[in-house]
């Protein structure tokens, strides 16, 4: 894994360029046109706050958990992580060069700041399997992209009003096993349940929510 | 999202439960094709939507965990802060601990002395309640009393029947309807430089907000929905059986936007707006006699329960949550004398779109349902379970006028009023959308 510059000197990457990989802009595009698809850019990029370029970094909350949490396994600390790369984001967020890269740009930060969480564990706790670390880094770089980010948006919303239809235990047993990350074990002894129990409730009502959060997306025009 | 079979290694991996072994086999796979990477990451997408969701719901903040064995015997790798002296060698002397407790008393008192304020401020406090109003905060409930003050990432959660009020230091209000629950920003944001923020979960608040500093907007958050006030007198519920979002403003301006296409629409005074699936977000006139978004009216039919069939002879009557009951073959608590009875339910339903809905009457016995005077399903007379069914317009923008009747002429009581829309599911008509008071 590369080392951490200082957050405080982060500089937004910019957009993903239109022109696919490979082929050179032509040189010879006239300025004029330039100007115009500059002007035009300017026009539907409406003039930038704070609080805009913070709302749209908070909109990819799940995804930037999600990359914390795969490197971290623990939800107290990537919530921390994203929480400290949101204050970057309201210090520095003039450094965001183009708004079409905010997620990549965030992505950056909430990278940094898990690398320093990871080192700053691994200072009271056994360090982690590096290699191990440096995989999932990389599958999470590959396809963690805005795109997945935006589909997780998306996702989420449905998902919670899916998952507000089940009964309390039903919730209780999804937070206790995914949120706060008991075993099987656990939860059976404290439902007074079977391990297999638990496991076939909480795989059955993962079905369940697959099979409502389907026909949401595909309700929303989004292939599921 | 099915389970393949290195799905599980996936799920042991984020659940912090891998032995030796399964480390290496993971290694294998995530170093194999670009495919295994792809699908490690639609697990992990899945895991946290699925533990981010379980959270929002059940309220929980974030877990606590320490180095003890769970029951699978894996170490939890998070450590905790131990407060208190280690255990003392037997060798020291007490001429060796003296010195060194009195150098320790001093630095406690001067670190005492030098620190920062640990204490969280209070983000309001609860200026009323009723009974069935707690706070969660953590793994704690806390029973609301008037004047508890409310800490970030507070969730206050009213319960059937309940009512609480919020009470900012600026004087802004926010009013809680029974089935409500809001959660104050965990992140301290007002320190942050931004405005108040509410997080709607679910249920209605009726908020009389004061003028909020320039720049610094109070923000109301829905699963679906921000609205962004300067200064007004609004009404805000989320109901989750339809996805919806519906926004009152009596007075100033709100800016309602869609969470799902960022579209941002105006709402002035006298005006609500509904955000949902499949809808375009308008803002509408409400009719003059529904704009009391400020008078904190009950939610809920008034049940007047009479002796015999006829609906003369009162008993007592109650607000209840909605027309929904099944006792089976219990008998319904009223006079112990008598078998036979009938009930009035009267109030006023508030639709979230305006369209065509099919209401739908489900009884054991007689019974009768009417909109705005007009009987729209009658099945007076009837002696067995049936359900009935009826068509009726209505309009998002009024409070129409629900009355359903039922008579009981031996025991038991089963009495049930769904609806359903182009816009919604079948249900049982949420409480919200109902009203004693127009």
């Amino acid at each position: 894994m590369s080392a951490s510059p200082d957050t405080d000197s982060f500089v937004a990457p910019p957009a993903a360029s239109p022109v696919p990989a490979g082929v050179e802009p032509s040189a010879a595009a006239p300025a004029e046109k330039a100007e115009k698809a500059e002007k035009a850019e300017k026009a539907e990029n409406k003039p930038r706050t704070r609080d805009d370029v913070v709302k749209a970094a908070f909109q990819y909350r799940d995804a930037l958990l999600s990359y914390s949490y795969a490197m971290l396994r623990s939800w107290t600390l990537a919530e921390d992580v994203v929480q400290e790369a949101y204050l970057v984001v309201m210090n520095k967020w003039q450094d965001l060069k183009d708004e079409g890269g905010i997620f990549l740009w965030v992505r950056q930060i909430v990278h940094f700041k898990t690398l320093e969480a990871i080192r700053a564990r691994g200072r009271e706790t056994s360090t982690p399997d590096q290699e191990l670390l440096d995989l999932v880094e990389q599958a999470v770089k590959e396809n963690l992209d805005d795109h997945f980010a935006e589909r997780q948006r998306m996702m989420s919303t449905s998902l919670r009003d899916c998952m507000s239809r089940l009964n309390t235990f039903n919730v209780d047993l999804l937070a206790g096993f995914y949120w706060k990350q008991e075993s099987c074990e656990t939860l059976a002894d404290r439902h007074g349940r079977s391990v297999n129990a638990i496991r076939l409730m909480l795989s059955r009502l993962r079905d369940k929510l697959r099979t409502c959060l389907s026909k949401r997306l595909e309700a929303q025009g989004i292939r599921p | 999202m099915n389970t393949t079979p290195d799905d599980v290694l996936f799920e042991d991996y984020l659940a912090d439960r891998l032995s030796a072994g399964d480390v290496v086999r993971l290694k294998q796979v995530l170093s194999g094709d670009r495919s295994a990477r792809a699908r490690f990451v639609e697990v992990l997408q899945e895991w946290e939507l699925l533990a981010e969701s379980a959270r929002q719901i059940t309220g929980n903040s974030c877990p606590v965990m320490d180095d003890s064995s769970n029951s699978d015997g894996v170490k939890r790798r998070r450590p905790t802060l131990r407060v208190g002296a280690a255990r003392p060698s037997p060798r020291r002397t007490l001429s060796m601990l003296v010195p060194f407790g009195a150098l320790a008393a001093t630095l406690l008192v001067a670190l005492w002395l030098a620190r920062p304020s640990t204490e969280v401020d209070p983000v309001g406090a609860i200026g009323s309640t009723t009974a069935g109003v707690n706070i969660l905060r953590g793994k704690d409930s806390i029973v609301a009393k008037v004047g508890t003050p409310l800490l970030p990432g507070d969730h206050v959660r009213v319960g059937d029947g309940g009512q609480a009020r919020i009470d900012y230091p600026d004087k802004t209000r926010l009013q809680l309807d029974q089935r409500t629950d809001v959660q104050l920003p965990a992140d301290g944001s007002s320190a942050m430089g931004m405005g108040k923020r509410v997080t709607l979960v679910w249920g209605r608040v009726t908020a009389d907000v004061t003028k909020q500093p320039a720049g610094r907007p109070m923000l109301f958050t829905t699963p679906n929905a921000q609205a962004m006030v300067l200064g007004t007198v609004l009404s805000l519920e989320f109901t989750s059986t339809a996805s919806a979002t519906r926004l009152d403003v009596t007075e100033g301006l709100v800016g309602i936007t869609d969470s799902a296409n960022r579209t941002m629409v105006e709402v002035p005074a006298g005006h609500f707006a509904t955000v949902a699936e499949n809808t375009q977000t308008v803002a509408r006139p409400l009719v003059a006699a529904t704009t009391a978004a400020r008078k904190a009216y009950r939610s809920g039919l008034r049940a007047t329960y009479f002796a015999g069939t006829d609906l003369k002879e009162m008993i007592f009557d109650r607000i209840e949550t909605g027309i929904h009951t099944d006792l089976g073959l219990e008998s319904v608590p009223l006079d112990q004398r008598r078998t036979d009875f009938s009930v009035r339910w009267n109030g006023y339903l508030q639709p979230l779109f305006s369209e065509k809905y099919l209401l739908t009457l489900r009884a054991d016995a007689s019974a009768r349902l009417y909109i705005d005077d007009k009987l729209v399903i009658d099945a007076w007379g009837s002696e067995r379970s049936a359900y009935n069914q009826g068509s009726v317009m209505l309009d998002a923008s009024k409070r129409h006028a629900l009355r359903v009747e039922y008579k009981q002429p031996k025991s038991g009581m089963m009495v049930k009023l769904d609806w359903a829309s182009p816009h919604q599911q079948p249900e049982m008509i949420p409480v919200e959308r109902l009203s004693t008071d127009q």
